[in-house]
C-alpha cells in the first residue's frame, strides 16, 4: 500500500490533517509535544496510507520523538505531506528546505490556521519550490481529492543545485558522494550535515581519515559551520517569501493577553486563579451538583429497582448479594463521579487547546530548574490530573534523559482522576465536603513530587543540562467539536476502565469475600473468615500505626493497585449495605460504624486519603512507567512512593489525632531538619572565593 | 547583563556547536541577528524572545550563552 509521512514542526497541525483525513480521532492540542509517537491510518475512500509523526524543526534530532521522525523520513521512500503553518512560515520553511536538501518526494500543505490565503502567492511558492503546494482551511474545505491529485515534481536534484547557497557544499558533496550512495541519502544532504557536524549521519557515512581532513579542509575554506549554514537557509527563505509576496507581519505566540498572563508579578496569581476556577468547577458547584444528581439516580433507580426486581422472582440471597453487593454497589459508587472526572478533563482539554499549558511551562521553568526538572515537565503533571499512564508518554518531549526519567518517575503524585471519587466520599465524611482539603491533597502531591525531585537530582539523575527551549503557540479559542473530541474520549476511557477492570476486580473480590477455603458461601455480614479476610487480616497490622489498621482498609487499598478507581468500589462492597435512602449516604454512613469492614475517624479517614494520594501506583502506569525508564528506576520509584506514603501518612494521623506525645517529637524533628537546611544553605553560600570549596570562608587564607 | 521587556538586543556569539546551540540557530538565533525581549520571568530562570516573527522561551543559562548586546 502507498503511504503518505505527514511531516511538520511542532503544533503545526499534523494530527488535525491526519483525523480528518482518516477520520481518526488521535488526540490534539494547542502545544508541543502533543504527538510522540508515530500513528497509522488509511486515507478514507484511498489506497493510502497515512502515517502521523512527530513535530520537528529540522531534520536534526534533539528529542526522542524528533529521532522517530528523521529516521522515518530518512530511510523511508513514501511520499511526504510537509505540513506549514501559514503564520510561521518562516520557521517551517526551514524544514521544508531541508527536505529538498535530502532529495524527497514531498508536497507541501499550507495550513491557514484561521487566517486568509491571501497571505502569500502559493502558486509561486510552488514553482521556487519545484513541488506542489497546496492550501488546508481545517474549517472549510477538505483537502483529500487535491492531496492525492497532486503532481510529483521531477528534476528534484537539478532544481537542488539552482538553490544559490548549494554552491557552498558542492565541494564537499564530490568528496562524500560515493559513502552518501551506500548509505542510500542525498550526498548534498550529507554533506550539509557533515558541515553542521551531525553525529548520526557521520558515523553511518563511515569516512576515511583522507576524507575526513579533506572534508574538514572546505569547511575551513568556504566558513561552513551551523550558524552560517542556518543563516544560508534563512536568508534563502527570505529571499522565497519576498518573491511570493508573503505578507504576514504579526507576531505569533505572543499577545496582549500575555502581557498580563506573561506579567513577572501577575502571573503566578493568575495560574492560581485559574486552577481555583477549575476546582470550584469540579469540585464544588456543577461538578458536585451533577455528581450528587448521578447518585441519587442510581440508588433511587438501579439499586432500588434491581433489588426489588430480584426479590419478586424469589432469587437466592446469593444471586442477590452478588448483584446488589458486589457489582451494583461498587461500580455506581465510581460511576456517580463521572461528571467531575469529565469536568476535569474538559478543564484540562481548555488548558490544552487554548495554548496556555505552554504559558504554565515559561512560569514553571524557574520552579523546575531548581530542582532538575524541564518547564516542559509540567505538560505531563498537567495531564496526569487527568491519568498518570497516558502522561507518562508525554516526556519523550524532554531534551535531557535524567529530566526525563524524573518526569516518569513523579508523574503518579498527581492526583489522578481515579482518586476522585475516594477523596470526595471521606471529604464528605468527615470534613464537610470541604473542596479545600481536595485542593490541598492536590498541593500535596506536587510539594512531595517537588521534593521528591530535589533529592533525586542530587544522586544519579541529576540534571546536567539546563536547555530550555520552546516556541510559544498562538492563542486559540478551542472549538466545541476538539473540546468534546478530548473529554469524551477520555470520559469513555474512565468508564470502560469501571466496565473492564473494575467489574472484573469486583468479581473477584465478591468472590474472595464470600467464600472461605473449602469454597462455602460465608455471607459478608457473618462473622467467619473469608479468603480475603485471611489474607488481609496479615496485611492490616502493616497500617495500624497509620490509623486505618481494619482489614477492610487494607483490602481497599491492596485492590486499588489494580486500578485507583476499585478503592471506593471496595469499601462500597465490603461495607455491603443495600442503600434505603438517596444519595451516598449509604456509603458514607457506613464509614462511622465501627461494625463495617472499613471504617475511619476523622484523623485516620485523612491518613488513608494521604497513603491512597501517594503510594503505589496502578498496574497500568507501573506497565508504563516500565517501558519508559527501565525495570530498576519502576522498582525504585515504587519502593520510594511506598515509604513516604507511610512516613507522610504516619505523620498525618498523629497529627490530626492530637496525640501530645507525637506532636512534640513531630516538632522536634521538624526543628532539627530546618536547622540542618538552613545549616547547608549556608555551607553552600560561603563558598571560599579562592578554592570554591564547600568549607569555611575564604580557607585558603 | 539587563534585561528590559520590548527592548531589541542583537547576538554577538560565534560559537554554535553544542546541541542546544544549534537548535538556536535552527530556530533563528543567529550571529548579528536582531532579538527582542518580550517577558522574563520572575526569577528570571526563563526569558521569552521574539525571534524571526516568533515568540521563543529559553532558559537564562543559554540566553547567556547567545552573548546579547543591547541596542
Amino acid at each position: 500500500m502507498n503511504e503518505f509521512l505527514v511531516v511538520g514542526n511542532p503544533n503545526s497541525g499534523k494530527t488535525t490533517l491526519f483525523n480528518e483525513l482518516t477520520k481518526s480521532n488521535e488526540h490534539t492540542g494547542n502545544w508541543h509535544g502533543v504527538t510522540i509517537d508515530e500513528k497509522k491510518a488509511k486515507i478514507i475512500n484511498s489506497d493510502y496510507l497515512l502515517i502521523d509523526l512527530p513535530g520537528t524543526y529540522s531534520l536534526s534530532s534533539f528529542s526522542f520523538e524528533e529521532q522517530i521522525t528523521i529516521d522515518k523520513v530518512l530511510t523511508s521512500n513514501s511520499s511526504i505531506i510537509n505540513l506549514c503553518d501559514i503564520n510561521t512560515l518562516k520557521r517551517n520553511l526551514y524544514l521544508t528546505l531541508q527536505l529538498i536538501e535530502a532529495e524527497k518526494d514531498f508536497r507541501v500543505v499550507l495550513n491557514l490556521m484561521k487566517s486568509s490565503s491571501d497571505l502569500i502567492d502559493y502558486k509561486m511558492l510552488s514553482s521556487l519550490l519545484n513541488r506542489a503546494v497546496l492550501i488546508y482551511d481545517a474549517d472549510k474545505c477538505s483537502i483529500e481529492d487535491d492531496l492525492l491529485n497532486s503532481v510529483n515534481f521531477s528534476n528534484t536534484t537539478q532544481h537542488l543545485e539552482s538553490i544559490p547557497y548549494i554552491s557552498n557544499f558542492l565541494k564537499l558533496k564530490d568528496v562524500l558522494i560515493e559513502n552518501a550512495k551506500n548509505i542510500n541519502i542525498s550526498p548534498i544532504f550529507c554533506a550539509i550535515k557533515y558541515a553542521e557536524n551531525d553525529e548520526k549521519i557521520i558515523s553511518k557515512l563511515n569516512l576515511s581519515t583522507e576524507q575526513v581532513r579533506q572534508a574538514n579542509e572546505i569547511c575551513l575554506e568556504n566558513n561552513l559551520s551551523i550558524d552560517t549554514i542556518s543563516q544560508m537557509r534563512f536568508n534563502y527563505i527570505d529571499e522565497l517569501l519576498e518573491k511570493c509576496s508573503y505578507k504576514n507581519k504579526k507576531i505569533t505566540g505572543y499577545s496582549k493577553l500575555d502581557k498580563l498572563l506573561l506579567n513577572k508579578y501577575f502571573a503566578l496569581p493568575m495560574f492560581m486563579l485559574i486552577v481555583c476556577l477549575i476546582y470550584v468547577i469540579t469540585f464544588k458547584s456543577l461538578g458536585a451538583f451533577l455528581s450528587n444528581y448521578l447518585n441519587h439516580f442510581f440508588n433511587s433507580f438501579v439499586i432500588d429497582t434491581s433489588t426489588k426486581f430480584l426479590a419478586n422472582v424469589h432469587a437466592s440471597k446469593l444471586l442477590t448479594d452478588f448483584i446488589c453487593n458486589g457489582l451494583l454497589n461498587g461500580i455506581t459508587a465510581v460511576l456517580s463521579f463521572l461528571p467531575q472526572v469529565t469536568l476535569l478533563y474538559f478543564c484540562i482539554a481548555i488548558l490544552e487547546e487554548s495554548g496556555y499549558l505552554s504559558r504554565i511551562a515559561f512560569l514553571f521553568e524557574d520552579i523546575f530548574r531548581f530542582i532538575g526538572l524541564s518547564g516542559k515537565s509540567i505538560f505531563t503533571f498537567i495531564l496526569s490530573f487527568g491519568c498518570s499512564t497516558t502522561a507518562m508518554l508525554t516526556s519523550r518531549n524532554l531534551e535531557d534523559e535524567n529530566s526525563r526519567v524524573k518526569t516518569v518517575m513523579l508523574s503518579p503524585y498527581m492526583t489522578c482522576s481515579a482518586k476522585v471519587p475516594l477523596f470526595t466520599i471521606l471529604t464528605a465524611a468527615f470534613f464537610l465536603g470541604q473542596p479545600i482539603l481536595i485542593f490541598a491533597l492536590y498541593l500535596l502531591g506536587i510539594i512531595v513530587a517537588l521534593i521528591v525531585s530535589f533529592f533525586l537530582n542530587k544522586g544519579k539523575l541529576k540534571s546536567n543540562k539546563n536547555n530550555f527551549i520552546l516556541e510559544l503557540p498562538n492563542y486559540r479559542i478551542a472549538t466545541a467539536k476538539s473540546l468534546i473530541n478530548s473529554t469524551l474520549n477520555n470520559s469513555l476511557a474512565f468508564v470502560s476502565k469501571v466496565g473492564s477492570v473494575l467489574l472484573l476486580s469486583l468479581i473477584v473480590i465478591w468472590f474472595l469475600q464470600n467464600f472461605d477455603f473449602a469454597f462455602r458461601y460465608t455471607n459478608s455480614n457473618a462473622d467467619t473468615n473469608s479468603i480475603l479476610q485471611c489474607f488481609s487480616k496479615v496485611l492490616a497490622p502493616l497500617f495500624v500505626p497509620l490509623g486505618f489498621g481494619n482489614w477492610g482498609a487494607a483490602t481497599a487499598l491492596l485492590t486499588g493497585v489494580v486500578a485507583k478507581e476499585v478503592i471506593v468500589s471496595t469499601i462500597a462492597m465490603l461495607n455491603g449495605i443495600i442503600p434505603t435512602e438517596s444519595g451516598n449516604n449509604y456509603i458514607i454512613s457506613s464509614l462511622f460504624l465501627s461494625t463495617s469492614c472499613v471504617s475511619f475517624n476523622a484523623a485516620s479517614a485523612i491518613s488513608f486519603m494521604v497513603f491512597a494520594l501517594l503510594y503505589t501506583p496502578c498496574i497500568s502506569s507501573i506497565s508504563v512507567m516500565k517501558s519508559e525508564i527501565g525495570l530498576k528506576r519502576t522498582l525504585k520509584s515504587i519502593v520510594i512512593q511506598f515509604v513516604i506514603a507511610y512516613i507522610l501518612s504516619f505523620i498525618t494521623y498523629k497529627l490530626f489525632s492530637l496525640d501530645k506525645i507525637w506532636l512534640i517529637v513531630l516538632s522536634i524533628i521538624a526543628v532539627i531538619t530546618i536547622v540542618f537546611i538552613a545549616y547547608c544553605s549556608y555551607v553552600k553560600h560561603s563558598k571560599c572565593a579562592h578554592c570554591n570549596k564547600k568549607c569555611s570562608i575564604n580557607c585558603c587564607k | 547583563m539587563k534585561f528590559i521587556q520590548n527592548k531589541t538586543y542583537v547576538i554577538k556569539c560565534k560559537n554554535f556547536s553544542s546541541k542546544e546551540m544549534k537548535r538556536l540557530s535552527e530556530l533563528g538565533f543567529n550571529y548579528n541577528t536582531e532579538i527582542k525581549l518580550l517577558a522574563v520571568s520572575l526569577l528570571k530562570g526563563s526569558i521569552i524572545f521574539l525571534v524571526r516573527g516568533s515568540a521563543v522561551c529559553l532558559t537564562h543559562k543559554l540566553v547567556k550563552q547567545l552573548d546579547l548586546m543591547m541596542l
